[in-house]
């Protein structure tokens, strides 16, 4: 769920700040996005991440300020909090269901707002092919040019294309004979 | 008995389940073919997951690994590849496909997720054809749609350990490119679904966009069956095509049986997937357990942006499809039966000895000298150098182990030609003409060197030049002895002859003297004699 939230927040950010963020990102949206002063110390980065930059429960409350009409999201089921606990491969045992609730209906609420900026006529005729985080402007390839890209294609040399160049397994806590070890029995049987 | 026979043909071509009319057998494939690219699909490491099995985990990149901040880069590659298979299944092109993520956990898939196309695959709405003469199929022709065909991920191999309770993984074949097919519903009988199979085998072969095999796991077939308007039933782990129609056959019995029972309404009411053990298909998982994949674009790879001019530029590199060359085969001047056709056509997957390209090279190659050389050839003389490449030659290579390519640096076409001559003008019989045959490979594959082979001193040295004056005498005696030792053996056998019951038989006789002199007299010659000494008519 996290990796829709990431996905859809980046391709649709400008709106975002247009509707939602107005202050806290004043000044993207006026300014555009800019490098910051450089991190000179681990220490530098830890007190980046530490310090809070905007607070999510008062964006949720700005999107009511936003738009008024809009009924509050239902929170999440117990059934559901299980099913979704079970696709991403987590216990569903001692867990604090209401805590999970409360979290997970933030996190439907945000995605709502991203899917309901409202968009300019020209961005409605976007192909939402490149609703993503490349350039839209996709120069479309010819067949030679396809045979130049496979004829010039090399594999990394100082990487890890190069077959036996590194031991995968060697980063691995458990492992033998060269194969990754699961200690656990998995499903045998999926698509 | 004959009723027997009858059930017997109609099993083997699958017609015993197209005449029970009341319960119709609906299929539809799902096929996963690994492409054999230099490469893998988003890196550039080493595509070689069957050949690497005893090095686990030699082929890995940091993107197969799915280490963090490694990302994805298209090998186009894989992108040919599909076009190629795309267009050969007369597909329409895809001008703008993408990538996206499918979620799943498990252990041989390190990234959670599965790249793969299935909201905008490369292809869509294709077809392949089935003929009753080429594919051995029930009908005269069948249509076989297919819905689309999309480029993604192969998964890394689990290998469970019981006793340990433990899995171990290996990565080689993680990132791996597949092409996902699937077709309509439109398979009604087993042969109908066994034949495509083969063809699909074929055709990936042909293009040399993989390896085709499904022994090695390079084709993965899962079979949906359903009977009537019931809903489908998914069949997963048929590692070949006997336990495809097996699974099958047995999963539509299983299903008319529980129409039958009237329990359709509560067994057969919902989509289900099925695994095959080898004897039953076992239920791995209802509708309610159906996996939520939770697909989504994926944001680091663009889209697949191609030129509409590049589906005329791949058409046009396309080799000609195996159909093509089969009715080109079977008709003036070749003239070759369906099976010959096909034998020259259809690529073998096992044979060491040589390929289908190989012995059609052979063929063709001898064929036209042997027609510059002898004008005005009838339709049975035209076949003889099909005959003598496709049931001597190979036939022999086979029992000799030897390779086409060991022996075509002494034996190439020309002499191979120059060898069919000696028979074709009556120098040397069929029978002198195998055991030529025969010695010649033998001294090839025992030299291990190319060897200078003068067919005419040979001939002389094996004696078995055909005698254009014969010594009636001498022959009648020789005749005389055969027919005396086979009576005492067996003198039933003569009175048989000599009664005119089992014709047959007198070309035994002929074919015992034939072999006694090597084939150095014709045979009509000994059958003359034969008659003679037997008097029959």
């Amino acid at each position: 769920m996290l990796m829709m939230i990431r996905s859809s927040y980046k391709t649709r950010s400008v709106h975002i700040v247009n509707c939602l963020l107005k202050q806290r990102f004043y000044t993207i949206q006026n300014k555009g996005a800019r490098i910051g002063t450089k991190f000179e110390s681990k220490q530098d980065i830890d007190d980046f991440l530490d310090s809070n930059k905007w607070d999510g429960q008062e964006l949720l409350q700005s999107s009511t300020e936003c738009d008024p009409s809009k009924v509050p999201t239902a929170p999440p089921s117990d059934e559901m909090i299980y099913k979704l606990l079970k696709l991403s491969g987590l216990s569903q045992k001692g867990i604090d269901m209401e805590e999970i609730r409360t979290t997970l209906t933030n996190q439907i609420q945000f995605i709502d707002l991203l899917q309901n900026v409202p968009l300019s006529e020209e961005e409605q005729k976007y192909d939402t092919n490149y609703a993503r985080l490349l350039p839209r402007d996709n120069k479309p390839l010819k067949y030679n040019e396809i045979l130049k890209l496979i004829e010039t294609q090399k594999k990394n040399k100082q990487g890890s294309e190069i077959s036996g160049s590194w031991n995968p397994t060697s980063l691995a806590t458990i492992s033998v004979n060269n194969y990754y070890i699961l200690k656990k029995g998995l499903l045998k049987n999926r698509n | 008995m004959v009723k027997f026979r009858n059930i017997r043909v109609s099993l083997k071509t699958g017609r015993f389940y197209s005449t029970r009319n009341e319960y119709k057998l609906i299929c539809g494939l799902e096929i996963h073919t690994q492409l054999n690219t230099d490469n893998k699909l988003f890196s550039l490491s080493t595509n070689a997951p069957f050949k690497s099995l005893n090095t686990p985990n030699k082929h890995v990149s940091h993107f197969d690994a799915s280490l963090p901040g490694t990302r994805p880069k298209l090998n186009y590659e894989c992108v040919l590849d599909a076009l190629k298979l795309a267009l050969s299944l007369n597909c329409n092109v895809n001008l703008n496909s993408h990538f996206d993520r499918k979620h799943y956990f498990y252990g041989d898939q390190p990234q959670g997720y599965q790249l793969t196309q299935h909201y905008s695959p490369i292809a869509t709405e294709g077809y392949m054809n089935l003929y009753t003469d080429i594919d051995t199929i029930d009908t005269p022709t069948k249509k076989i749609g297919i819905i689309q065909l999309q480029l993604e991920q192969d998964t890394g191999i689990s290998h469970y350990d019981n006793q340990e309770k433990t899995t171990m993984i290996d990565l080689n074949r993680s990132n791996v490119p597949l092409i996902e097919l699937v077709t309509k519903p439109d398979f009604t009988t087993i042969p109908q679904v066994i034949a495509f199979i083969k063809k699909y085998q074929n055709l990936v072969r042909n293009l040399d966009v993989s390896t085709g095999n499904l022994e090695t796991g390079a084709i993965r077939v899962d079979v949906n069956v359903s009977v009537d308007t019931y809903p489908r039933v998914e069949l997963k782990n048929l590692p070949n095509t006997s336990s495809i129609s097996n699974a099958i056959k047995y999963e539509y019995k299983r299903q008319v049986n529980i129409i039958k029972q009237g329990k359709a309404s509560e067994l057969l009411n919902c989509q289900e997937t099925r695994g095959w053990n080898g004897k039953e298909t076992v239920k791995l998982r209802s509708k309610e357990t159906t996996i939520d994949y939770r697909y989504m674009p994926d944001p680091e790879l663009g889209c697949v942006t191609l030129d509409p001019s590049i589906v005329q530029n791949v058409r046009n590199s396309l080799p000609r499809s195996s159909d093509d060359e089969i009715r080109s085969l079977m008709e003036e001047p070749y003239n070759l039966s369906v099976k010959n056709a096909k034998l020259l056509c259809v690529h073998n997957e096992k044979n060491e000895q040589y390929t289908s390209i190989e012995v059609k090279d052979f063929y063709l190659t001898s064929f036209d000298l042997f027609q510059k050389s002898n004008a005005k050839l009838s339709f049975k003389e035209k076949k003889i150098v099909a005959n003598w490449v496709i049931n001597e030659l190979l036939g022999n290579l086979n029992k000799l182990e030897l390779s086409l390519r060991e022996i075509k640096q002494s034996f190439p076409p020309e002499k191979f030609v120059e060898f069919i001559q000696l028979i074709h003008d009556g120098k040397i019989s069929n029978t002198g003409g195998k055991t030529l045959l025969f010695y010649i490979l033998n001294l090839i594959k025992e030299k291990s060197i190319s060897v200078e082979l003068n067919l005419p001193k040979l001939v002389n040295e094996l004696k078995i030049e055909v005698q254009s004056t014969i010594n009636d005498d001498e022959l009648l005696s020789q005749c005389k002895d055969i027919i005396d030792e086979v009576n005492e053996s067996d003198p039933k056998l003569i009175e048989a002859i000599k009664l005119g019951k089992r014709i047959n038989l007198l070309n035994y006789l002929v074919g015992i003297a034939m072999k006694k002199t090597r084939g150095r007299v014709k045979p009509t010659e000994y059958q003359r004699l034969f008659k003679f000494l037997l008097k029959i008519e």
